[in-house]
């Protein structure tokens, strides 16, 4: 147990969706802390609901869904209370960032990828014009795209799958967030360009203290990236730990059969 | 096991469909609305929608009478009974809006078949595709309907040739998708089973979107003779249809004893295009598997 | 990207071409009799060959299309028959295609922004009964024909709106309602597909990710949404540009409007063949182009089209 006080605390969250005829729990009796400047990384099968509850945190939720009870606390702000856009305004980009699963869908195809970075550059951090425009191509080059003034002016198309990834991370960082999200950030990528952008990540939390919330089934994938891990199966967190502990003592019957099917 | 997925798909449709109350409501008009001017003929007492009608005393035509025990909805401007005109204008619109749907949907898929699935021909077809398909259709119609000799085989052909390049796009598209899919799966190696299970699950796609194109195409042929005959380029006046009643009917409307001359074939026009046009869309809803629970 | 429209352009000339063949093809198939026009009684036999002889339709057919091609190319398009007998089309037309041109379009300018404006109110309302009435104002054009709407509105309107039923060219009011009936199946459809295009992309991943930037949601449609929605707007010009041709033809006869439309029903009526095919010429050249401007407009808008299509879809 850690004797800081947790960044993000949620307590027993509960996001229901509404499907054809019937309502469906998604996230049942959610509860974790994320502590400041770590790599938090939630695992689970597909369909356990860690997506729908990353989007949970900025209000991204799909239209059908909502969250029906439970607390997340960050800064003093209850965020599942949240119902109107200001107030959303306060917590989306500057506080939390989100690094989209697929890219060439994240990304606005009739758009330049230097005027999408920008755009989050201008919405966040007070720059305007070319000032913007100069902190964009900055953040282009951090994120590894080398020849960033060149590019800036390509479209998404334009791009490579592990390019086109690290423009989605670009946009983000552009927000100079607390906390950064990544939903399955390389699961629609190759397994070299995996690598790579797992390591930009880790090169990034550590440059600008960033924590981040690592969402992947990919358990090969959370091994390289998180310090903490929490298991979610069905809804709930099962298991959390850290990633040495999980991986060499697990506890829990469900964490141990995601384990056994490792390679 | 594989005649199950097909058989549900069908199943499937037409049970969405059938919640559709509004889409079996028309359904039922127009089934409705063809068994009877199908039975009409055969009633007792119907008129023949030619003949000139002669007032025997005075053997001056009976233009324009009211409905009357005689003449069911009254005459029209030269003596011939509307009622007995009406129904086999109805008759001559739908005939012509069900020939040309169906042939012109059976060439374009013909077409599509042999531009999708032949490569050496593909090239060629699709320049010859985009060339036709620039040529503006309405105008085509009026230069054939001019030159060629007015009759309802003329409007038929016309409207064919001119109408089949879009069902044959759609119908390219599709076998274009099944052929990439077959050589993904080949180079899996998966076998015959997974190739005929997605060939079954395309043409069920097939199917419906030319049964939906087809059931479009009806109103908008129908539309198309209304349009011909409105310039003076349609069928001829001895054959009623309901762009000729109509046209024939435009006149009273400002006379309001007469005004129904024009609103009835008018009516009927609607009723038959609104009618096709829910249960198309009706049926492009119940179709899509999205829809099936 | 110049090599696509270069091939747009190529194309067109050959579409031009072949209506141009096929128009001359069929009129030729028509009796030749047909371009003696009123005189045919008067003349005999022999008078009726020289007449035929010195129109050039005894040549044989190849040279007969040269001089056809010829002559449209020069902008000769003959000389009418029965409406005007002797008169050139061209001096014909000049007077009619001015109010062709400005009803048609004003009525298209008025569709395309009354049309996209009521998509994107449709799309942001879902559900409420803006919607609802929206969707039957759709239903109701595409499924009601256009000649049934024209005839009822003109009479109908008319008489609740003390409009006049004909047109005249110094009474603006009377200008009114055709222009207005001439756009309501084009603002339908626009409507109708902005609608969809719009819906269809506010389930798109990059709306997420633009709100997820800390973009105000009305921000994100005006700077994202439309955009990507209104681009494919674009190749609904041209089919736009052919509905308001033929409706033209409706609208202009219902009321008497001294255009193209009408001129056309009066030749047909007359048999003026010279006339006719002056008209459809002019009407499929007005077509094709719009076809070709739809395309290079489309390739401008979208970045995606500069590399040439991706899939194998046309």
């Amino acid at each position: 147990m850690r004797k800081e006080e947790p960044l993000l605390t949620i307590e027993d969250l509960s996001i229901k969706f509404q499907l054809k005829n019937q309502v469906v729990d998604i996230i049942k009796g959610l509860s974790l802390n994320i502590y400041k400047g770590e790599s938090l990384a939630i695992v689970g099968e597909s369909g356990a609901g860690k997506s729908v509850f990353g989007k949970s945190l900025i209000g991204v939720l799909d239209k059908n869904g909502w969250i029906d009870s439970g607390k997340i606390i960050y800064k003093g702000m209850d965020i599942a209370k949240f119902k109107t856009e200001d107030e959303w305004l306060k917590i989306r980009g500057r506080e939390i960032a989100m690094v989209f699963q697929e890219p060439m869908t994240a990304l606005n195809p009739l758009k330049t990828i230097g005027s999408q970075v920008k755009e989050a550059v201008v919405l966040n951090q007070g720059l305007k014009g070319k000032g913007a425009e100069k902190e964009a191509i900055k953040i282009l080059e951090d994120v590894g795209i080398k020849n960033a003034d060149k590019l800036y002016k390509k479209y998404p198309h334009e791009f490579s799958g592990g390019m086109r990834q690290r423009a989605v991370i670009a946009i983000a960082l552009a927000c100079k967030p607390n906390i950064l999200i990544c939903d399955e950030p390389t699961t629609a990528l190759d397994v070299t360009i995996q690598a790579q952008i797992l390591k930009l990540l880790n090169r990034l939390q550590e440059e600008y203290n960033l924590t981040i919330i690592y969402i992947s089934h990919d358990l090969g994938v959370v091994a390289k990236i998180a310090h903490r891990v929490a298991v979610m199966c069905k809804g709930k967190i099962v298991e959390v730990g850290h990633v040495r502990d999980i991986f060499y003592n697990p506890k829990h019957p469900y964490t141990i059969s995601l384990l056994s099917k490792l390679p | 096991m594989m005649k199950n997925i097909n058989y549900s798909y069908w199943i499937s449709t037409f049970k969405a469909f059938k919640k559709n109350k509004v889409a079996l409501f028309f359904l039922y008009i127009i089934i409705g609305l063809i068994a009877f001017i199908t039975i009409q003929p055969f009633l007792p007492d119907q008129k023949s929608p030619n003949a000139i009608y002669v007032d025997e005393a005075t053997g001056l035509q009976l233009i324009n009478k009211p409905p009357s025990k005689e003449f069911w909805l009254g005459t029209n401007s030269i003596g011939q009974d509307m009622w007995a005109r009406i129904w086999a204008g109805t008759r001559i619109s739908l005939l012509i809006g069900f020939t040309v749907a169906l042939w012109e949907n059976l060439i374009g898929l013909f077409v599509g078949l042999i531009w999708g699935y032949v490569r050496k021909l593909e090239g060629i077809i699709s320049v010859i595709y985009n060339v036709l398909n620039n040529v503006p259709k309405t105008i085509m119609l009026i230069l054939l309907a001019y030159t060629m000799k007015p009759g309802l085989l003329t409007i038929i052909f016309i409207m064919c040739i001119s109408g089949w390049l879009d069902s044959a796009r759609l119908v390219r598209n599709l076998v274009v998708t099944i052929r990439d899919r077959e050589y993904n799966i080949a180079s899996r190696i998966l076998g015959t089973p997974i190739y005929r299970i997605v060939s079954k699950n395309i043409l069920p796609y097939l199917v419906s979107t030319l049964v939906l194109k087809t059931t479009l195409s009806i109103p908008a042929a129908i539309g198309y003779e209304v349009f011909l005959t409105y310039i003076g380029l349609g069928l001829p006046v001895s054959t009623p249809s309901l762009g000729n009643l109509i046209s024939e009917g435009r006149g009273y409307i400002v006379v309001p004893s007469l005004r129904y001359q024009l609103m009835i074939p008018a009516l009927i026009l609607s009723t038959i295009t609104v009618s096709f046009y829910t249960i198309g869309n009706a049926f492009a809803d119940a179709s899509d598997p999205k829809n099936h629970f | 990207m110049i090599k696509y429209i270069f091939f747009k352009i190529l194309q067109s000339i050959f579409t031009l071409f072949l209506v141009i063949t096929i128009v001359f093809v069929l009129m030729r198939s028509m009796p030749v009799e047909g371009y003696l026009g009123e005189d045919y009684d008067k003349l005999d036999q022999v008078q009726k060959e020289v007449i035929i002889e010195s129109l050039g339709l005894r040549d044989p057919i190849h040279v007969q299309l040269k001089k056809f091609y010829n002559r449209i190319i020069a902008g000769d398009l003959g000389v009418s028959i029965t409406y005007r007998p002797g008169v050139p089309v061209a001096d014909i037309l000049k007077s009619k295609i001015p109010y062709s041109l400005g009803i048609g379009l004003t009525s298209l300018a008025i569709s395309f922004v009354s049309g996209i404006n009521l998509g994107i109110i449709m799309a942001e309302n879902s559900g409420k009964i803006l919607n609802k009435l929206g969707n039957i104002y759709i239903v109701a054009t595409n499924a009601i024909p256009a000649a049934i709407y024209y005839i009822l509105l003109q009479f109908y309107l008319t008489d609740i709106f003390k409009l006049p039923m004909l047109f005249y060219a110094d009474r603006p009011i009377s200008w009114i309602l055709p222009i207005l009936s001439l756009s309501l199946g084009t603002t339908a459809s626009y409507a109708l597909w902005m609608k969809r295009y719009m819906a269809d992309e506010l389930n798109k991943d990059y709306v997420k990710l633009a709100i997820s930037k800390g973009m105000k949601m009305k921000d994100v449609i005006k700077k994202h949404v439309f955009i990507n929605a209104f681009v494919p707007m674009v190749q609904y010009l041209p089919a736009s540009i052919l509905f308001t041709i033929s409706g033209s033809i409706y609208v202009e006869s219902l009321y008497s409007i001294p255009g193209m439309g009408g001129l056309l029903v009066e030749a047909i009526q007359r048999q003026d063949t010279t006339l006719v095919e002056a008209i459809v010429l002019i009407y499929s050249f007005i077509g094709i182009m719009g076809m070709l401007f739809g395309d290079i407009f489309m390739a401008l808008l979208d970045p995606r089209i500069k590399f040439g299509k991706s899939e194998g879809r046309i």
